[in-house]
């Protein structure tokens, strides 16, 4: 009755390639917003992963996007941080700024000019977009979210909703005239 | 608690954030401002569109170095625990090497002290020690040990995840050999006659011919076996139901009978089957959903095997995954192919059963397109329908994963969307529950009368997906609110909606496996809705809906939501006959060979066919259930292996010419078994069959289409046994069989030839 053994993700290569399945591309999403560019973003998830294979399963699984998020943040925050150290005087500005004035990330935004979601997506802070990313892509709870980006619960919750309101103007234009709609 | 609509409490309540007590607040609050409840709508109105935007955005890929790195760091870390061991041995070997140089250089000295010996020893003790402490490292870390194999794996994996589709076909490849060890039977066959009806007839008119022959066995043979009523050919008919039996050539053989109740769907294949060697996993080419390999039933002969004995299977799913396959411009992998639920998938006219059974049997022998030589036997059960109106109170639990990987929109979303559509056709007398699971599972919605659609369909909307998946928890917790909520007499089902990657808690698949098995004692019945593609688990999905009394359907589409959930949704939720199975006792004196055309997984142990403790497949109401035998009357050459002459036995062709002295004209004699739904008993029915030599052309419309979708089958799986098949003759078979067709599902198969045919070239 034991002959079905190779179905479970029971090797830790199998739980990394479903990791990986899962987590690619919206880690690398992720990773971009904080480092304004998608190359970097490679760069720093590839680091994620390769943190992961070194990781105990048994201890990383029970919150695995957690942590990937976790690291992977830390990482872009890393690199963006020693990239802005290079040609300093950047730093300042990159940190504060939303996503509206020229930045690496609305450089990325031109290069994907076709992409609505990141067109959407930069009408909101930076630190609105990751929230909303971590959210609404990675269907994180607030709680893990916190756990993240080391907000508070209540911080994380405001964001998002500022952000959410923030979009609903942005895609319903009529609702700002409704004023029961727009307190 | 005063709330404003901009409040973002407000929010985290729409998303689903608060807890009990903040919910109660708010909902409190909600109450009294509509501006509140507006707001709330809105928040989830932009959070779905939301995240249906963000689940289109195109997913970036690491560069294909980037992916090697990681691919290297994993082996190495799988290799961690050997680096270890040669670290140790390398710098143990230097500590002795060391040792010894030293004890070299005192040795002189040693030695003249006479105490040479014992250091000599002592050293190589150490020796030993560095030496095995090692080995020790690797087996106490079981992470590494188990990392080994995986090296290949991961190279495979990567040509895997490199896109591409085209290696998936390249897998599978078929194993013939015989399978059936546990079916038995031989002898040999005639076929004979066409189309008789047997079905429920009414009783006067029993009429001469087929019936009259089947008549004086079936009564001898019937009665027996269980407390409850065999039926034989004109007992039964008249006493029933006083049908008619109209016999038309044309028509079909029923064969009817009576049977009455059982359940749903599935079954089993016995435990001595999964463990036979022909079961064995493996992961076709480029996609992780695995497939068992199954071995294609091949021809036995009816002397040495004159019994055969499966359990009955109304599962569809691998029509859908074939569709998936085809539609993407690929070939499915063999093994992703059981032709018995491709031939499942449609709607077959077989007659509603006529008194207490809860099904009809039907039978209809025809020559066979791919083999002039042979025969075609089908046998079909109808469940009885039952009125959407009249549908038994229903006690149903959603089962829903949540995890990440649920998130794209073919799956959470589809399921969201099918549920939706269910909820809606769900009236006062039943009540739905959602019990969700990903990191950690938990009850999302407590059983809630249908009375209150709105509160189920707003939770099913505010279901999310992220996390790991959690399986057991989740099973668990959807079986103990089933039971809290059972309904006796009515339905009681758990319906669990995934992609089949359970990766946290219990993931070892018996355990599983075996928890559903003990969960199906209490009454509650399974059904098993599987999506997604990639990480896609068909055989555990396929065997916990067979444990699990459950059925099993993989939606690959809105649409075929709707035909599971919606148009078939009695057949797919309400039981009406289980532990259904089917043996056919082969007359050697008419069969030469007999083959059962697919329900390989399906097969069961001639002694298991009277142990009602052998689980098998349940019926649902308006189930059709068609099963082909492929036979090779007495006389024709008999596909198969060569075996020598037995040296213990009367030989063959004696055996054979002294059945066929007997003069008997029945080709084969049905059996079938089921019990009611909450039954423990199952009841027998009997009926002998004669072939009454029907061509091919002369065959119903519904025999021919079903056995175009299984010459398909057979050429998609690339079968030894497909003769002439091929996808022209399919087509033309197919649309000549089209029928009416009001639901467009065999026009649809057309196209499906029609795309295979492409992609083959």
């Amino acid at each position: 009755m034991t002959l079905i053994v190779n179905e479970a993700n029971s090797t830790k290569a199998d739980w990394v390639h479903a990791a990986l399945r899962q987590y690619e591309g919206p880690l690398i999403h992720y990773a971009a917003q904080i480092t304004g560019d998608l190359d970097r973003a490679r760069d720093v998830v590839q680091d994620t992963f390769i943190r992961l294979c070194n990781e105990k399963q048994s201890k990383v699984e029970p919150h695995l996007a957690q942590w990937l998020f976790k690291v992977c943040r830390n990482r872009a925050l890393d690199v963006q941080r020693k990239e802005s150290r290079m040609k300093n005087f950047d730093e300042t500005e990159m940190n504060s700024m939303p996503g509206t004035a020229p930045s690496p990330a609305a450089e990325m935004e031109r290069r994907e000019a076709s992409n609505e979601v990141s067109q959407l997506l930069g009408t909101l802070s930076k630190n609105q977009q990751e929230v909303v990313r971590l959210k609404f892509q990675n269907g994180l709870s607030y709680q893990e979210i916190s756990d993240i980006t080391n907000l508070t619960v209540s911080n994380v919750g405001f964001l998002i909703h500022t952000a959410l309101k923030t979009l609903r103007q942005k895609m319903q234009p009529g609702l700002a005239a409704n004023p029961r709609k727009m307190p | 608690m005063k709330i404003t609509p901009d409040d973002p409490k407000l929010t985290a309540y729409a998303l689903g954030e608060l807890d009990k007590s903040e919910r109660a607040a708010i909902e409190a609050e909600l109450e009294k401002s509509f501006a509140c409840q507006q707001a709330v709508e809105e928040i989830r109105e932009m959070a779905a569109s939301l995240k249906k935007k963000l689940a289109t955005e195109e997913m970036p890929e690491l560069a294909f170095a980037q992916q090697r790195k990681i691919e290297n760091q994993l082996k190495q870390s799988a290799e961690k625990p050997r680096t270890n061991w040669w670290r140790i041995l390398f710098y143990g070997g230097l500590s002795t090497a060391a040792a010894c140089l030293i004890a070299a250089m005192f040795l002189p000295a040693l030695s003249s002290g006479g105490k040479r010996k014992g250091h000599t020893l002592v050293f190589s003790e150490n020796i030993a020690k560095s030496q095995s402490q090692p080995n020790p490292l690797p087996l106490i870390n079981p992470d590494g040990q188990k990392q080994i194999q995986p090296e290949t794996q991961t190279l495979d994996d990567k040509t895997k995840k490199d896109k591409s589709s085209s290696s998936v076909v390249a897998t599978g490849s078929i194993v013939n050999n015989s399978p059936t060890a546990s079916a038995n039977a031989d002898g040999k066959l005639y076929a004979l006659s066409g189309a008789s009806p047997l079905t429920p007839p009414e009783p006067s008119a029993i009429p001469p011919n087929s019936f009259d022959t089947l008549q004086p066995t079936e009564k001898p043979s019937t009665v027996t076996l269980n407390n409850s009523v065999a039926l034989n050919g004109a007992n039964t008919f008249a006493g029933e139901s006083g049908g008619r039996v109209s016999r038309n050539r044309d028509a079909t053989f029923r064969s009817v009978s009576g049977i009455s109740t059982l359940s749903d769907i599935p079954i089993s294949e016995s435990e001595s089957f999964r463990n036979d060697s022909r079961y064995h996993y493996y992961a076709p080419g480029n996609e992780t959903t695995t497939y068992p390999h199954l071995i294609e039933n091949s021809f036995l002969t009816a002397l040495n095997h004159p019994l055969s004995t499966f359990s009955i299977d109304v599962d569809t799913a691998s029509y859908a995954n074939v569709r998936r396959f085809l539609n993407e411009g690929r070939m499915p992998p063999q093994d992703a192919v059981r032709i018995e639920e491709m031939i499942n998938y449609f709607k077959y006219d077989y007659p509603q059963p006529r008194g207490e059974d809860p099904f009809s049997a039907n039978i209809e022998i025809a020559g066979c397109p791919w083999n002039s030589a042979h025969r075609l036997v089908r046998i079909g059960l109808k469940g009885r329908e039952i009125a959407q109106d009249k549908r038994p109170p229903s006690n149903f639990v959603f089962l829903i994963d949540v995890s990440g990987s649920m998130m794209p929109p073919e799956r959470l979303p589809l399921i969201k969307q099918a549920l939706h559509q269910l909820v809606k056709k769900m009236t006062e007398n039943d009540r739905v529950a959602i019990v969700v699971y990903a990191s950690a599972a938990g009850v999302r919605l407590p059983s809630t009368s249908c009375t209150q659609k709105e509160k189920i369909l707003e939770a099913i909307d505010e279901l999310g997906a992220g996390g790991s998946t959690a399986g057991a928890a989740g099973i668990q917790a959807a079986y103990e609110v089933a039971q809290e909520n059972f309904i006796k007499g009515g339905v009681n089902r758990v319906l669990l909606c995934t992609d089949g990657d359970f990766n946290v808690g219990m993931t070892d698949q018996n355990q599983l496996v075996r928890m559903i098995e003990e969960k199906a004692k209490s009454g509650v019945f399974l059904t098993t809705l599987g999506v997604g593609t990639d990480n896609y688990k068909d055989a555990l999905m396929q065997k916990l809906a067979d444990k699990g009394n459950g059925n099993y359907a993989y939606l690959d589409s809105l649409e075929e939501a709707q035909k599971v959930l919606i148009d078939q949704m009695s057949g797919t939720l309400v039981t009406i006959a289980k532990d259904v199975k089917i043996q056919v006792e082969f007359n050697s004196a008419q069969v030469g060979a007999y083959r059962l055309i697919g329900y390989e997984k399906r097969m069961l142990r001639k002694e298991d066919f009277n142990n009602d403790k052998k689980d098998a497949g349940e019926i649902g109401a308006g189930h059709t259930v068609t099963a082909l035998y492929e036979i090779v009357p007495v006389g024709e050459k008999i596909p198969e292996g060569s075996v020598d002459p037995l040296k213990y036995q009367l030989p063959d062709e004696e055996k054979q010419e002294r059945y066929v002295a007997t003069g008997s004209k029945e080709l084969l004699t049905l059996k079938l078994r089921y019990k009611q739904p909450d039954g423990d008993t199952s009841k027998l029915l009997v009926f002998p069959v004669t072939d009454g030599g029907k061509s091919f052309e002369r065959a119903s419309t519904d025999f021919k289409f079903a056995t175009a979708v299984a010459e398909f089958g057979m050429l998609l799986r690339d079968s030894e046994f497909k003769g002439n098949s091929s996808c022209g003759s399919v087509l033309e078979l197919a649309t000549e069989a089209k029928g009416a067709d009001v639901e467009g599902y065999r026009s649809e198969f057309l196209t499906l030839v029609r795309k295979a045919q492409q992609i083959s070239r």
